[in-house]
């Protein structure tokens, strides 16, 4: 039987694979990873991979990819236009090992999904079979240092005249792409909470770069980590002691993949949900203006299931006066995604709006008049959905929503 | 210890039977690439006719997407995928694609859920219908059906039938297998009414279908009208058992009326241990043929204990299992078996019941287990019947740890040869497996119970194969050594002993098999293809592709 061991470029894949493939093999294609179900609570079923029920074939659903793999390392199918297309179509959301119920994601941390899938993406990164869009936009943030093809120097464009850097502060506020280019409401916001608190902070300036999620999330790893090796160095000699983030997928690279390529951060890394906590905790954040709205909460795959920031967001949001929070049927580790993520929103705008529409309609279900997010990708995508489906519902960041609560 | 009595001659017949259809079964399979030669046809022009039909979304020909319903969950080791998918979204669509793979002559492999078993691997190539998404279900409460499509699992129909008060017999699927697939695939396993019907997916569930045939018109079976569903008001014979463990050769099921039951005011679940099977078997023969309980089931402790549980719950329990000196012995503290016995009713008769059952169990020194202790010291096992008993919803399976293979034999059991083929089983079959395979085996062990008020047994043997190698080859010969280990040195036995069981379904790896051991049906079986298919669309592979057999004389 041929085997494909030897013939990967990804060094990862390989080591992987080395004693992934019995893995792949404990498979046994019961699509519960696209499936959500819950015994305990309502017992209800719901769509749980955006990827299976939107492109409906066995070989979108997590189990179908591992399926895939299996074949790949046996040599049965190649890398090329046809295993790119099952492996792109996927919003890495990571629902499919939370789901999972028969196979093999509980043994060990290092056979995730969402990594497998990943490493996968590198291998037809690297062998030119990713999208002409991913092409684009990592091409930007080689030249760019941003997504968008924006300018650099654009990046700090939106920060308000009245805001005042220290550069005398041990605190850097990481804005991110999105929020700078695309969402910078959720940039103004987060500044102006620091700024009415009164907590000096500085940012990276012209050396904050697109922190790699984009680039990491298409399989572009070598540019992944030359920008967090960027960015690190930057911080380290800037000296600070914290660094906080408005985005869920810049927070998942400081937090999780950061440290996967270079080892333990000298700084501490906070979701803007987790700084607002502990400053409500310290008495630091006073919310007494009443904001009497219904509100519903989606978690970014990126702060919740991947890296398990979930209560911080909602205790901020139950701080607030007046304020109700429901909870969509999908929530916490089984939150269904807003669709924008793992490269969809560029190459395939339409599953990520289908993904967002589908949580749009989850949201209004709930009797909430306002859906709330912590990620400007998130926002951008489900903003999209809700011009589309259901403009009488608001969306908020969570930050823009505390700055209505404040004195 | 029993004095087996096993006829030598018989088992070297039966086991010479095998070892020559699996030669011919080989040799067929390596023929795959020349009979998909042979079945040629404009691939292009027939994707372009069902992307009119069905639409872009619901037609693909990526290889890639394709690949992934090449080879079964079995490990079957021929890759062997479909050139084209297409998703039926109903009946009517289904029938457009029949009459199209008829029109020019290109196999069509029926898929309910993706999951593939053997039946449903195109060997031939051709279209694959993948009906995992008909997903039709009605509950008609005044007449105790369902009314159901093959997409619908088990999951969807029994949060479905618990809105109306109705249950539905489970077997032990992931919550999300088809309904239709298994019942028509008569798979086995736990009965919330083993008791009175036997194994769960029979015939017996069935009221009325609606089949697809292989020119693409449809025929009804009991009646497309709802509230009549459940009349079998045709003529002639009782045609519905054509579609029944045919895997799709002569007709595509695509509604059927299944049998429901309404809930019982009390519903309690006791559960015993008992120290041998000789214990256990005449405890549940006593209730069976009494008709005490609505359903008995008897587990193993090598299964119940499963080594696997190593992975989820790391205890002593499991680390004494691991080391466990035979298939006979459990490790201290453990029953032999463990019986669960769910009782349904109103309370007083409930209430008396469990009485009797108690007594019963105590002159057969059996013992009961409170549930709250089964919780503390077998949660695994608490879990699952409290899942499939309690709350009366499809087991999940377990986290396998690396299972990458498994061996499942199952059948009725005469009554009077239970005893003997138990033992035959542990001391002989499952305990050689083992000792054979140190470190490889994390789940050995059988289910059974007691069928129709006693008068058979089911038994379901099953090993789990746990493998880390990242060879391929390596793994797939180990997974046919143990195979063949069973089926060529056990079964005979097993069967030479009074086991029922012969091969299920034919295809490429069986059909040889099944051809020797069941000529007359299997003969009948093919007659009727050529006549409802002469052109031979309709999953081909199982059946027709295969040249006959010299053994079939």
């Amino acid at each position: 039987m041929p085997n494909n061991g030897g013939k990967y470029k990804v060094k990862e894949l390989a080591e992987l694979m080395k004693y992934a493939y019995a893995y792949t093999l404990g498979c046994v294609r019961c699509r519960s990873c696209a499936g959500y179900y819950v015994y305990d609570d309502k017992q209800i079923q719901l769509k749980g991979c955006p990827s299976y029920w939107r492109y409906k074939f066995t070989a979108f659903s997590a189990g179908g990819k591992i399926f895939l793999l299996n074949k790949v390392h046996q040599g049965l199918v190649d890398f090329d236009e046809d295993l790119a297309e099952v492996f792109y179509k996927c919003t890495t959301c990571g629902l499919c090992k939370e789901n999972c119920i028969g196979t093999v994601w509980q043994l060990t941390e290092s056979f995730d999904p969402v990594r497998i899938f990943e490493l996968v993406r590198a291998e037809l990164f690297a062998r030119g079979l990713a999208s002409p869009k991913h092409k684009i936009f990592v091409e930007s943030i080689i030249q760019n240092h941003n997504p968008y093809r924006e300018k650099h120097e654009d990046r700090f464009k939106w920060m308000p005249a009245h805001i005042k850097i220290d550069e005398q502060s041990d605190l850097v506020y990481f804005v991110g792409c999105t929020s700078s280019y695309r969402r910078d409401e959720i940039a103004k916001a987060t500044v102006e909470i620091l700024h009415r608190v009164g907590i000096p902070f500085k940012t990276l300036g012209e050396e904050e770069w697109c922190c790699g999620s984009p680039a990491l999330r298409v399989g572009a790893r070598e540019l992944a980590r030359e920008l967090a090796e960027h960015n690190v160095r930057a911080l380290e000699k800037m000296k600070v002691s914290t660094v906080i983030t408005s985005c869920a997928g810049c927070y998942r690279m400081f937090k999780k993949d950061y440290p996967e390529m270079l080892g333990k951060l000298p700084f501490e890394v906070l979701h803007t949900s987790e700084f607002l906590e502990r400053l409500l905790d310290e008495g630091k954040l006073k919310l007494e203006k009443e904001v009497p709205l219904v509100v519903t909460y989606h978690d970014p795959c990126h702060l919740g299931r991947h890296v398990g920031v979930f209560e911080a967001p909602r205790k901020v949001l139950e701080a607030i006066p007046g304020l109700t929070l429901v909870e969509m049927p999908r929530h916490r580790k089984s939150a269904w995604c807003c669709g924008a993520g793992g490269g969809v929103k560029a190459a395939y705008p339409d599953f990520a709006l289908w993904t967002a529409i589908e949580r749009v309609k989850e949201a209004i279900e709930t009797g909430a008049k306002a859906l709330i997010s912590t990620c400007p990708f998130c926002s951008h995508n489900l903003k999209d959905a809700i011009q589309q489906e259901a403009p009488f519902l608001a969306f908020y960041d969570l930050t823009e929503l505390i700055l209505k609560a404040m004195p | 210890m029993l004095v087996l009595h096993i006829d030598e001659r018989k088992v070297e017949a039966l086991r010479e039977k095998y070892l020559k259809g699996l030669s011919w079964a080989i040799e067929t399979a390596n023929r795959i690439p020349e009979l998909r030669a042979q079945r040629k046809y404009p691939k292009e022009k027939v994707y372009r006719e069902l992307v009119d039909l069905l639409g872009e979304d619901r037609v693909t020909m990526n290889k890639a997407i394709c690949a992934v319903h090449g080879t079964n969950t079995l490990g079957w080791k021929y890759h062997s995928p479909p050139d084209i998918i297409a998703i039926p979204l109903n009946t009517e669509e289904v029938q457009e694609i029949v009459r199209i793979a008829n029109k020019y002559k290109v196999p069509i492999t029926p898929s309910a859920s993706g999951q593939s078993f053997g039946s449903v691997i195109p060997h031939l190539g051709g279209i694959l219908l993948d009906m995992q998404h008909m997903k039709y279900l009605k509950i008609i409460p005044e007449e105790d059906i369902a009314v159901i499509e093959p997409g619908v699992s088990y999951a969807e129909l029994c949060l479905e039938c618990h809105k109306y008060g109705y249950t539905f017999p489970l077997g032990t699927f992931p919550p999300f297998t088809s309904v239709i697939g298994n019942i028509f695939f008569a798979s086995g396993g736990i009965h919330r009414r083993s008791i009175h019907g036997g194994k769960p997916g029979g015939l017996t569930e069935v009221l009325g279908i609606q089949v697809v045939l292989p020119d693409g018109e449809l025929l009804v079976l009991g009646s497309d009208d709802p509230p009549y569903w459940w009349t079998h008001s045709y003529i002639g014979p009782y045609w519905q058992g054509l579609f029944y463990q045919s895997a799709g050769t002569l007709g595509i099921v695509t509604k059927a009326a299944i049998r429901i039951w309404k809930r019982c005011e009390e519903e309690r679940l006791l559960v015993y241990g008992s120290p041998s099977f000789k214990n256990t078997f005449n405890f549940c023969q006593t209730l069976a043929r009494n008709w005490l309980a609505q359903d008995i089931f008897v587990l193993h402790w090598g299964w119940a204990i499963y080594k696997k549980h190593r992975v989820r719950y790391t205890n002593e329990l499991a680390e004494d299992a691991i080391k466990a000196r035979h298939m006979r012995d459990p490790p201290p503290g453990v029953p032999y078996n463990f019986i669960s016995i769910m009782l349904e009713g109103f309370k007083e008769d409930v209430d008396t019941r469990e009485k009797v059952i108690d007594r019963i169990a105590a002159q057969n020194g059996i013992r009961r287990i409170p549930l709250e202790e089964l919780k503390a010291k077998w949660p695994w096992l608490y879990e699952h019947f409290e899942v499939w008993y309690l709350k009366n919803l499809p087991v999940r399976l377990e986290p396998y740890g690396g299972i990458t293979g498994s061996f499942a034999i199952m059948s009725h059991v005469p009554t009077h040869k239970v005893l003997e083929i138990e033992e035959y089983e542990v001391d002989h079959m499952l305990q050689k497996i083992e000792d054979k395979h140190p470190g490889w085996i994390c789940a050995t062990g059988y289910l059974a119970w007691p069928v129709d008020g006693g008068r058979l047994w089911f038994f379901r043997t099953v090993e789990f194969l746990n493998d880390f190698s990242d060879d391929p080859a390596l793994m797939t010969a180990i997974k046919e050594e143990a195979s063949t280990e069973i089926m060529a040195t056990h079964m005979p036995v097993l069967r030479a002993l009074g086991w029922m069981g012969g091969v299920a379904y034919p295809g490429f790896d069986m059909a040889a098999i099944a051809a020797a051991d069941y000529p007359g049906p299997y003969k009948l079986w093919k007659k009727i293809k050529k006549a409802l298919d002469p052109n031979d669309v309709m999953n081909p592979s199982v059946l027709m592709a295969v040249p006959d057999n010299p053994e079939e004389g």
